[in-house]
């Protein structure tokens, strides 16, 4: 019989780093890609790893992420055995608390994980954008015996400081965890993507929530103390596209790395597999007019392009009106680009509207948002 | 509207030439990312008419895969339904496959007691109708039959239609055939019922040899049963009756905005398809696009005029694709040129530089071929 993996999604941050952005959403429902959203690439990667159920713990705004999410079937989750259940912070006999960390949100969902009986737990975070099946990371966390496998991906030595950095032994057993160091041993990175054995995860947790001291973090109380009980961890290195959209610069960069010029072939092919699955809009075909200029762009269904749009991705229900021009920026759904308009280099967020003839940010220097 | 059922009579009588030779008119391609029947099911759905039947003559597994998931249509698929209904003694005996003796051999669908009034209507009319005011009319004029029609100074786009005319009460005094241009009131092929009568016409059709199926039905009805009203639809229509005809209608549409924003642009009035997985449409740094309907999953990179492209179409650099109409997956790859073209599905242009059609006769390539 096959072993039985829950995933669990981590979708609960504020992302204040995105201003106005999440502002009434949470960061993993921002919308990316002219299409899609955040969590799509995640939930995508879960269903593609052939993996049925999964929960999605949230917390910051969790209305519109949940409506959302809903039963899961943009991503196949309503099979026969299929569930996806968004899990919001709730009351129960010990009362109501928010979600206090990480660790605390997967603890206070035991009784989901302990309905399904998973042999392992595959916990993710909601707000990366990549194309990837953990199959291989299940297997290699299977094969080698550990009680908990964390991805690692190498970043450059000068950002190292940046993220929890992992060192390893020669089999790639982890050694050592430090979040952000100072002066780094190491650039491998944890990804927040980790694969626990069930009931090794389950003793931690439990565990961990009676320690007052404890900010009930993976990265900085589970990890740590595993590693003190002298537990097998192992790190599985992931190479590829994977990008963190936390900011605004960030978020940016990412969707322009999405433009054909740029040639990034293993993020660009969402409908080749690992397929990024979404809620396709009701939407008209994207009409171009006849005085449009469109150069090195993507485009979703149901925009309108009657100015120029050069080096940008345009979401579904934008407009882009007469002699109006937007050049490297990233148009959110429904926004308006009024007639003779000129945007450089902005995040234009969903249904803003930028006025006939305005001009933003005309240098390009910085990365603007009008939401 | 509980009490209503909707039965779209595909026994249509018109075709698309060599476009429907293989499939019927109502799951042909249409604006690019629609079938013709996706009109029909989304007015009946907005018209909150939640018991559809289709009426298939044949073909129908083309039929199935276009409609496949239901869910798309109906507003809550516990409570209403859509079925594809057969008439499989018309499959060993073709002179009997009749719209007339489909109804009869799914009678179950009509013993639903709820239900009061039927409408048929059919997919060959592309128009933007309410159904719901058509009822409420069809109720308030107290007659047990109702036929639906459209006013136009020149007829001679409605060659093969009926015609209607109308005395001062609204009551239908004639109904006929003929190939003037000229002033006339067009029968959209879409009638309200009593299901009563209806019923009482079923039993009789085996008796009657001039009601062999629902368009002589029609005619019998307002010859020797009863008054009929008559019901006049204002909004805009194009009757889909030959390939030459499907070539203008569609690119006719790239120039009038009017129209587009009137079938596509209301939020009130939204037609529902089956959705896909395909990504954002790509334009590479040297596309040039204008003036085209373009459908997600498609990566241009030459030239795109005039022209309305289907799904996960690939335009190569150096390819010029002009006042044409390319159905999914197709390819036009570096150096053709195609002009006054109706490609159909997954074709493929390399070899041929020059593919010329005219405007008033498009050249028809068939799925599949290379050309």
């Amino acid at each position: 019989m096959a072993q039985k993996v829950v995933a669990m999604i981590l979708a609960g941050g504020k992302g204040t780093r995105l201003k106005a952005l999440t502002k009434k959403i949470a960061k993993p429902a921002v919308h990316f890609g002219g299409k899609y959203r955040i969590i799509d690439f995640s939930l995508s990667n879960v269903a593609n790893s052939d993996i049925t159920v999964c929960g999605v713990l949230t917390q910051y705004e969790s209305a519109v992420l949940s409506n959302y999410v809903g039963n899961g079937s943009t991503w196949g989750f309503d099979g026969v055995n299929g569930k996806c259940q968004s899990l919001a912070p709730h009351q129960t006999e010990e009362g109501a608390n928010w979600y206090n960390g990480t660790a605390d949100a997967i603890y206070q969902n035991l009784d989901f994980l302990d309905d399904e009986d998973p042999d392992y737990v595959l916990i993710l975070s909601g707000d990366h954008i990549y194309k990837t099946t953990y199959n291989d990371m299940i297997d290699l966390h299977i094969s080698s015996g550990a009680v908990c496998t964390i991805s690692v991906i190498e970043v450059p030595w000068e950002e190292a400081s940046r993220f929890g950095i992992l060192e390893v032994d020669s089999n790639d057993q982890i050694t050592k965890f430090v979040e952000k160091p100072k002066k780094p041993q190491s650039n491998l990175a944890s990804m927040g993507i980790y694969v626990f054995s069930y009931k090794a995860l389950r003793k931690a947790l439990v565990e961990d929530a009676k320690d007052p001291n404890s900010s009930h973090d993976f990265g900085s109380n589970i990890i740590p103390t595993l590693l003190a009980e002298n537990k097998k961890i192992m790190a599985y290195r992931f190479s590829g596209y994977w990008r963190d959209v936390g900011t605004l610069d960030s978020l940016h960069a990412a969707n322009m790395e999405l433009l054909p010029s740029m040639g990034k072939e293993d993020i660009i092919h969402f409908s080749e597999f690992p397929t990024v699955f979404s809620e396709d809009t009701h939407s008209m075909p994207q009409f171009v007019g006849k005085d449009a200029i469109v150069d090195d762009c993507l485009i979703n269904q149901g925009a309108i392009v009657l100015g120029q749009a050069i080096e940008s991705v345009i979401s579904n229900e934008v407009i882009i009106d007469e002699k109006a021009k937007v050049v490297r920026s990233y148009v959110m759904p429904g926004a308006k680009i009024g007639k003779g308009a000129y945007v450089e280099k902005a995040i234009v967020g969903p249904n803003a509207e930028i006025k006939d003839g305005e001009v933003i940010n005309k240098d390009g220097k910085e990365v603007v948002l009008v939401a | 509207m509980n009490n209503v059922l909707a039965l779209i009579d595909l026994y249509e009588n018109c075709d698309l030439g060599l476009l429907t030779r293989d499939r019927p008119l109502a799951s042909t391609t249409l604006f690019g990312r629609y079938a013709f029947i996706d009109f029909a099911l989304s007015n009946l759905s907005n018209s909150g008419i939640d018991n559809i039947c289709v009426l298939a003559k044949n073909h129908s597994n083309s039929i199935y895969k276009h409609i496949g998931n239901t869910n798309t249509y109906l507003a809550n698929p516990k409570t209403g339904y859509l079925s594809i209904l057969i008439n499989e003694e018309g499959i060993i005996n073709p002179v009997f496959n009749t719209d007339i003796n489909n109804i009869k051999e799914n009678d179950f669908v009509l013993y639903d007691d709820k239900v009061k009034y039927v409408i048929i209507t059919n997919s060959a009319f592309i128009m933007k109708m309410d159904y719901k005011k058509i009822v409420e009319d069809h109720i308030k004029s107290g007659k047990q039959v109702s036929l639906v029609y459209k006013k136009v100074e020149e007829s001679s786009d409605f060659s093969k239609c009926m015609k209607l005319v109308v005395d001062n009460l609204n009551c239908v005094q004639k109904i006929y055939q003929d190939q003037k241009s000229s002033r006339a009131n067009i029968l959209l092929d879409t009638m309200v019922i009593d299901k009563s009568l209806l019923l009482e016409l079923l039993v009789k059709s085996s008796q009657i040899s001039a009601m062999i199926n629902v368009e002589s039905m029609v005619a019998y009805l307002v010859n020797y049963v009863t008054r009929v009203n008559a019901i006049e639809f204002t909004g805009f229509v194009r009757f889909f009756d030959s390939l030459e005809h499907y070539f203008k209608y569609s690119l006719d549409l790239l120039n009038n905005p009017k129209v587009l924003k009137e079938l596509f642009q209301d939020p009130e009035w939204t037609y529902y398809t089956t959705t896909h997985n395909s990504h954002p449409v790509l334009y590479g740094p040297n596309a040039n696009v204008s003036n085209s309907l373009i459908a997600n999953g498609t990566n241009i990179e030459g030239t795109v005029k005039n022209s309305i492209i289907s799904r996960d179409v690939t335009v190569e650099e150096g390819a010029i694709v002009e006042n044409s109409i390319i159905f999914t997956h197709t390819t036009i790859k570096r150096g053709v040129h195609l002009k006054n073209v109706i490609a159909d599905k997954r074709t493929i242009f390399e070899n041929k530089k020059d593919v010329y059609g005219t405007e008033s006769h498009p050249l028809y390539f068939p799925r599949g071929v290379i050309v």
